[in-house]
């Protein structure tokens, strides 16, 4: 209450100065009146009563100056004039404050847009007590894997046991169609359970949300909640469709209600459009099946209840469930993650933060470099205005005086240039969540200032403003009245200042290099994978998926339908030959059963070997160019009532069958128990996860579509010319024509796929973009900066050369000096650059890929980089100190 | 008029503070009134009166208002606020320590 009235007079004084004034006057006024009356009442005349009043009062401006610094005026009427003489003095050299102001914008900028983008990925959940949410995943002891989601059982058994949350819920994300008035939308949903908008508290913003009272599994009736985006998007935000009747995936739901506003599921980086009960997503098998990892899970740790707490309480359950349930808990652990921190999701040793981490520091640097520069600008000023100070301090400006009004011009370069900055971030921000669509994942970033990054880039304006005014003013402070007053000033007296200059630009330096390393680390990352044997020919391919599942075909009609896209697609001029596969390579999504040879015991997650599984049509791998090494591919007469057959990769043939035959052979998986598959063919081992290049690959199987149901397939197409993005439009077309009702979407090459995708090579190439736009902006800022104090070093030591060439000195030698002294800078600042990357490598060793920290190339490149362009940049000004007129520097002064 | 100096450093404070608490006033009542109440012992000056309205109410002890007044024109009244009237108390509890304690030096045996 206090402080508020304390902040409302101080901010009256700042913006009502006028109107204080006034009352001053007249506060003052009434005071004389009343003497006056007074006087007049004991019987002075008017005039002698005012004569008299007004001696009394005594000097009235001396007590109203009194009375404004009790209030607190005199400081803020000095920083105003400050501000006013700032400004002016910006303004009066234009080309210095655009300079300045420009260079920090550039520093800002960057670590505007990281700020943003980093907060928006881990902004807390817009639920109660946010921090209480928790995220369970599934570890197998001695295993360094993390599993996103739990066994449905093992998640009912930990709801009911553990004591350490107030609520637990089950979901997952699930594709959709969903058809309202004659059009299909194809969304992401969040299949829940019946506790998920309870564990989470939200309220509905329309109708009602799925309830615990649903159901445990969200209840068997088909309701729908939508989003609130995609109901203001699709529905205009109508609450009529409260009650409506929708179709999803061909069946008619009711849409029951609308979650609130901001909310956007509990998948950061991803948006969920509608939500449906987990019983309709999944089906019961699954759901019963102790050994199939089904859900994901978030639970609401009790008020009060730590982390830790909660990962004794759970380590508890989990033992005893090993106890309980052997064949397939035997080892499993669950570990608790906080949610606000395990983003996107659980990782080990919290990658997600280390990155953001490491990228904060990397636009950090740049931000160092800048100030660093504008640091040079001022600096340099700063001695032709040794001279204003002098007059300054002998007119009476108090050293307090001096220091501030550095600062105050510090602080508007600095408002200006990181505003600037901000404003260019944040579009970049935002132009960056919209322009970097991965492929096959519909990237979702809230971006938008919050007060949490308003905060960051304000102590970033404070730090750099000190960085930039600090040094000035302490200059400034130890001018006397008369020493800069008598004499011109050629400054050839500062040996210090020089070093101080040099050790700037050399700290400049030595950050470019760190940034150029990284970029290098992550583009010898990316050329690493890039050139890395597939096991496949991932060129001519162009992708297309197909969900006719989304208007509610079943399986017999979704075959036939797929039947008819073989024919036409093979029939179109361009095509070469086509295939359809539930899978691709480097997608996100997969199957992993586990298996076991015929004869052993029933596969389970401590019995079985685990593999991938791929769904896929005949000429598969005469499309994707696998070559089958031995026995034959699937044919039209594997058949849904056929005995069940598969392909298998090398590596699964030797770990199942060592030193035997594999043709032939039979075994069983996890996911089907109750089937056996004959091995009718052997492939080439293939490259489908990242984690596999450059190590071995993982064992894996192939079956038949035409033995297994798969409504959303991709259709991959192999393309007679180089160009397959060509056939694009056509095969589009194509598959339109035979049901326009059914949605084709994520068309793109394989290669993209690849190279793109967040499963591919998409964070790699991400990342040495990113790090690149940052290396050359740094390298810039350094370049700059050198150059700027390389050019000043010759201004300043004009007169010295000049005696030094009058003295018989080469022209050459001078040249020579001056390039060595480019050199030392550059020398110096390379090694402290390079050490520090050897530690940022260190740091970031975890998302590098075949490359190691110290990767030696990377570290010679950046080396001769940095050496040759110190050079260029040491070159003209040491061309134009060879150049003096001895004569004429001798004359000058 | 007597001088600020002739007041014990902080006293003035108080004795605005003790004023104000009776009712609203403006500065010049809040100056007669303590001289009433002193029996015409202490003046104050609006020399070292304004300034120390002007700090009270930056501390947020008193609050300022504009009004008419007896004599039918605008004047500024200060008010005690709650944390002024907090601070009364403790002052006048301090003062009441100090003048004791003065009082037994200064008094004879």
């Amino acid at each position: 209450m206090r402080w508020t009235r304390k902040v409302r007079l101080r901010v009256r004084s700042l913006f009502r100065r006028r109107r204080i004034e006034e009352e001053l006057a007249e506060e003052f006024r009434y005071h004389l009146e009343r003497l006056v009356d007074d006087y007049v009442a004991a019987g002075a005349s008017a005039e002698n009563a005012r004569y008299a009043a007004l001696r009394e009062m005594g000097a009235m401006e001396l007590r109203k100056e009194e009375c404004r610094e009790a209030r607190g005026l005199r400081l803020i009427d000095a920083l105003r004039g400050d501000v006013r003489y700032s400004v002016r003095q910006l303004r009066k050299y234009p080309v210095f404050t655009a300079a300045a102001v420009l260079t920090l914008a550039l520093g800002v900028g960057p670590n505007a847009t990281m700020a943003t983008i980093i907060s928006s990925v881990f902004r807390p959940l817009p639920v109660a007590d946010a921090h209480q949410m928790t995220v369970l995943a599934t570890t197998l002891a001695g295993n360094p894997r993390i599993w996103q989601r739990l066994a449905f059982a093992d998640y009912q058994d930990y709801k009911t046991s553990s004591a350490a949350f107030s609520d637990m819920a089950a979901w997952d994300l699930t594709p959709v169609g969903l058809t309202a008035d004659g059009r299909t939308d194809r969304l992401l949903a969040t299949a829940v359970s019946g506790s998920y908008f309870s564990t989470l508290r939200l309220d509905p913003a329309a109708g009602r949300l799925i309830l615990p009272s649903d159901g445990e599994l969200g209840g068997s009736e088909p309701i729908v909640v939508l989003s609130h985006a995609y109901w203001t998007r699709r529905f205009g935000g109508s609450a009529s469709v409260v009650g409506r009747e929708v179709r999803i995936d061909g069946r008619p739901f009711t849409v029951i209600g609308v979650a609130p506003e901001n909310f956007h599921g509990t998948f950061t980086l991803l948006s969920s459009d509608a939500y449906l009960p987990l019983e309709l997503a999944q089906s019961s098998a699954r759901l019963s099946n102790r050994d199939v990892l089904s859900v994901r899970v978030i639970a609401r740790l009790k008020p009060q209840m730590a982390l830790g707490q909660a990962r004794a309480s759970i380590d508890t359950v989990a033992k005893q469930l090993e106890q309980d349930h052997p064949a397939t808990n035997a080892g499993r652990r669950v570990r608790a993650y906080s949610e606000g921190l395990a983003r996107p999701e659980p990782q080990n040793e919290s990658q997600g933060l280390v990155l953001a981490a490491l990228f904060l520091m990397l636009v950090g640097a740049i931000l160092l470099i800048a100030c660093a520069n504008v640091l040079g600008l001022f600096l340099a000023r700063g001695l032709g205005r040794a001279r204003e100070m002098a007059i300054r301090v002998a007119l009476g400006a108090s050293r307090w005086d001096l220091v501030r009004l550095c600062l105050v011009e510090a602080l508007v370069i600095g408002l200006l240039g990181a505003s600037a900055g901000a404003v260019a971030g944040l579009a970049a921000a935002r132009g960056l969540a919209t322009v970097a669509a991965l492929p096959g994942f519909p990237l979702f970033l809230d971006v938008r200032l919050d007060w949490g990054t308003l905060a960051y880039l304000a102590a970033l304006l404070l730090a750099s403003t000190l960085l930039i005014g600090l040094l000035p003013a302490m200059r400034a402070s130890r001018v006397g009245p008369r020493s800069d007053l008598s004499e011109s000033n050629t400054s050839t007296n500062g040996r210090r200042r020089q070093l101080i200059r040099k050790g700037l630009a050399a700290a400049q330096m030595a950050g470019s290099v760190v940034l150029l390393v990284v970029c290098g680390l992550f583009i010898r990352s990316l050329q690493g994978l890039q050139s890395a044997d597939l096991g496949f020919d991932t060129s001519r391919v162009l992708l297309a998926s197909v969900d006719p599942g989304a208007v509610g075909y079943d399986t017999g009609r979704a075959r036939s339908f797929y039947e008819s896209i073989d024919a036409a697609l093979k029939a179109l001029p361009g095509v070469e030959s086509a295939a359809t596969s539930v899978f691709v390579p480097f997608g996100s999504g997969n199957s992993t059963p586990y298996v076991a040879a015929d004869g052993q015991q029933l596969p389970s997650s401590t019995t079985g070997l685990l593999v991938d599984s791929h769904f896929v049509s005949g000429d598969y791998f005469h499309v994707i160019g696998t070559p089958v090494l031995r026995g034959r591919s699937f044919t039209s007469l594997d058949t849904a009532g056929s005995p069940k057959v598969a392909v298998v990769n090398e590596t699964l043939a030797a770990r199942l069958w060592p030193g035997n035959d594999p043709l032939g052979q039979r075994f069983r998986t996890s996911s089907d128990p109750d089937s056996r598959f004959e091995v009718i063919g052997i492939v080439r081992d293939a490259r489908y996860r990242r984690a596999e290049i450059g190590g071995p690959a993982v064992p894996r199987y192939f079956v038949s579509l035409d033995q297994f149901n798969a409504a959303t397939r991709t259709v991959h197409v192999r393309s007679r010319s180089a160009a397959p993005e060509t056939l694009a439009a056509a095969v589009q077309a194509t598959i339109r024509r035979l049901d326009p009702a059914v949605p084709v979407y994520d068309v793109y090459t394989l290669e993209r796929q690849i190279s793109d995708s967040g499963g591919g090579f998409g964070g790699a190439k991400g990342a040495a973009m990113v790090t690149g736009v940052l290396g050359a902006l740094a390298l810039a800022l350094a370049l700059v900066g050198t150059y700027g104090v390389l050019s000043f070093t010759v201004r300043a030591r004009t007169r010295e050369i000049g005696i030094r060439l009058a003295l018989g000195l080469e022209p050459g030698r001078v040249f020579r000096m001056l390039l060595r002294e480019t050199w030392s800078i550059a020398v110096l600042g390379v090694s402290i650059g390079l050490a520090l990357s050897l530690a940022a490598g260190k740091a970031m060793e975890k998302f590098l890929f075949g490359v190691v920290p110290y990767d030696p190339v990377t570290l010679l490149a950046v080396a001769i980089v940095m050496g040759s362009a110190s050079t260029l940049i040491g070159f003209l000004p040491a061309h134009r100190a060879a150049r003096v007129n001895p004569i004429e520097t001798l004359r000058y002064e | 008029m007597s001088k600020p100096t002739d007041l014990v450093q902080g006293t003035l404070d108080l004795l605005v503070l003790r004023v104000v608490a009776l009712e609203s006033m403006h500065g010049w009542a809040i100056a007669q009134r303590i001289r009433q109440m002193s029996n015409e012992q202490l003046r104050v000056g609006q020399s070292a009166l304004y300034p120390a309205l002007h700090k009270l109410e930056q501390q947020g002890w008193i609050e300022a208002e504009w009004a008419v007044s007896e004599n039918n024109r605008r004047a500024k009244y200060y008010t005690l606020t709650s944390a002024g009237r907090k601070a009364l108390k403790t002052e006048t509890a301090q003062w009441e320590r100090l003048s004791a304690a003065v009082s037994l030096i200064v008094k004879p045996a």
